[in-house]
């Protein structure tokens, strides 16, 4: 039976951990000499190595001028020893050159909608009409346990997020979180909090400190709140 | 970096955010880079960042049933076994999982991946036979 999850590769080729090592100059002598036997003897593996050495000229070449986040600049990307790191981090923010900070106390929430065909960066505040959808996203400087309830226009409180066991979130700045809500058509101002916490945090306990209005969250976390209002079309 | 996420998510724009994410992470906490992270270090990384991708993306699948929002759904189409395998990788304990990403996609060598998991590869040996008694099992999807 099969799974996917076969080997391919011949014994005795190399790793792509191997060749990614040999391409970034970590290899020993005596482990390159003995990689360069083996690709001599072997096409596939020389094809390979062709390979990796290109993508990393072709990157090395095309690769942006890296800019790191305004507010959180740090010499150590420029002053690392680690060779390649900082290509490999103008990798990074390569994929996505705009993006910004933004942040409350190192926590904040964010939403984007989507209404019919559009889509568009939510504010708070704004009206929204029911069967609009909305998707989270978060900023963290550190890693967080995110639960996001909502009290709707009748007061119903509603958990966003996590749909299940509450995980650790990596930090990071405008994580989209998987997933999205539908809004349902109860009409009024409909308030989401985001509670974001060093440790994982019964929901309950949040929603209780929802529900009444206190918000005396436990000691480790944080939260910020956005509101929207449902009308009719 | 981006081509082991690719492989592993299955999703070029899946790899592209996971890979984003963890670099994001590194400029704000610089301290977590061990002085002399090299490859092995940042392949450690991409795995734990894309594990930890699939199983929320497993969550995801949940809120879909729910809640839908169409232009979200951006679940890859890619063979059957593919998916099969992450929503493996998605139940596996996270040093099987790991383990198992280094053998069967890096295809690294017990050596090799004793390495980057810090273990022994007895251990690693251990943690395979384990991976495969999981596959042999409901093809490895319960």
């Amino acid at each position: 039976m099969t799974h996917g999850m076969e080997r391919s590769r011949s014994e005795g080729c190399l790793s792509d951990l191997k060749l990614d090592r040999w391409v970034a100059g970590e290899l020993s002598e005596t482990a390159v000499a003995e990689a360069q036997t083996h690709v001599d003897g072997c096409a596939a593996c020389a094809e390979r190595k062709r390979i990796f050495s290109e993508a990393q000229q072709d990157f090395a070449e095309t690769a942006p001028a890296l800019v790191a986040p305004k507010a959180k600049r740090t010499p150590w990307l420029w002053a690392g020893p680690v060779t390649g790191l900082a290509v490999a981090a103008a990798a990074a923010l390569w994929f996505q050159p705009t993006e910004t900070v933004r942040s409350k106390g190192g926590f904040d929430l964010g939403f984007y909608v989507q209404s019919g065909d559009s889509v568009r960066q939510g504010e708070t505040g704004e009206k929204l009409l029911p069967g609009d959808q909305v998707r989270f996203e978060y900023t963290s400087e550190t890693p967080v346990h995110l639960t996001i309830l909502s009290t709707d226009g009748a007061g119903v409180i509603s958990t966003y997020y996590p749909v299940s066991d509450s995980t650790e979130l990596a930090a990071g700045v405008q994580v989209s979180l998987p997933g999205a809500i539908q809004l349902d058509a109860t009409l009024g101002v409909e308030t989401v909090v985001g509670i974001a916490c060093a440790e994982p945090v019964s929901i309950e306990v949040l929603k209780e400190q929802v529900r009444s209005g206190d918000r005396l969250f436990p000691e480790g976390c944080a939260s910020t709140e956005i509101q929207w209002t449902k009308v009719t079309p | 970096m981006l081509r082991r996420a690719m492989r592993i998510l299955g999703d070029e724009g899946e790899a592209q955010e996971v890979l984003q994410e963890l670099f994001i992470g590194l400029l704000q906490r610089p301290a977590q880079l061990p002085p002399k992270a090299g490859t092995s270090w940042f392949y450690s990384a991409t795995t734990h960042a894309c594990l930890n991708r699939i199983r929320n993306r497993k969550n995801r699948g949940r809120i879909l049933e729910f809640k839908v929002f169409p232009a979200q759904t951006n679940v890859q189409a890619s063979a059957s076994d593919a998916v099969m395998v992450r929503q493996m990788l998605a139940q596996l304990p996270e040093e099987q999982a790991q383990a198992a990403i280094h053998y069967y996609y890096d295809e690294m060598s017990h050596e090799e991946i004793s390495e980057i998991l810090g273990c022994s590869r007895r251990h690693v040996g251990n943690l395979l036979e384990r991976v495969q008694a999981t596959l042999q099992t409901d093809g490895g999807v319960r």
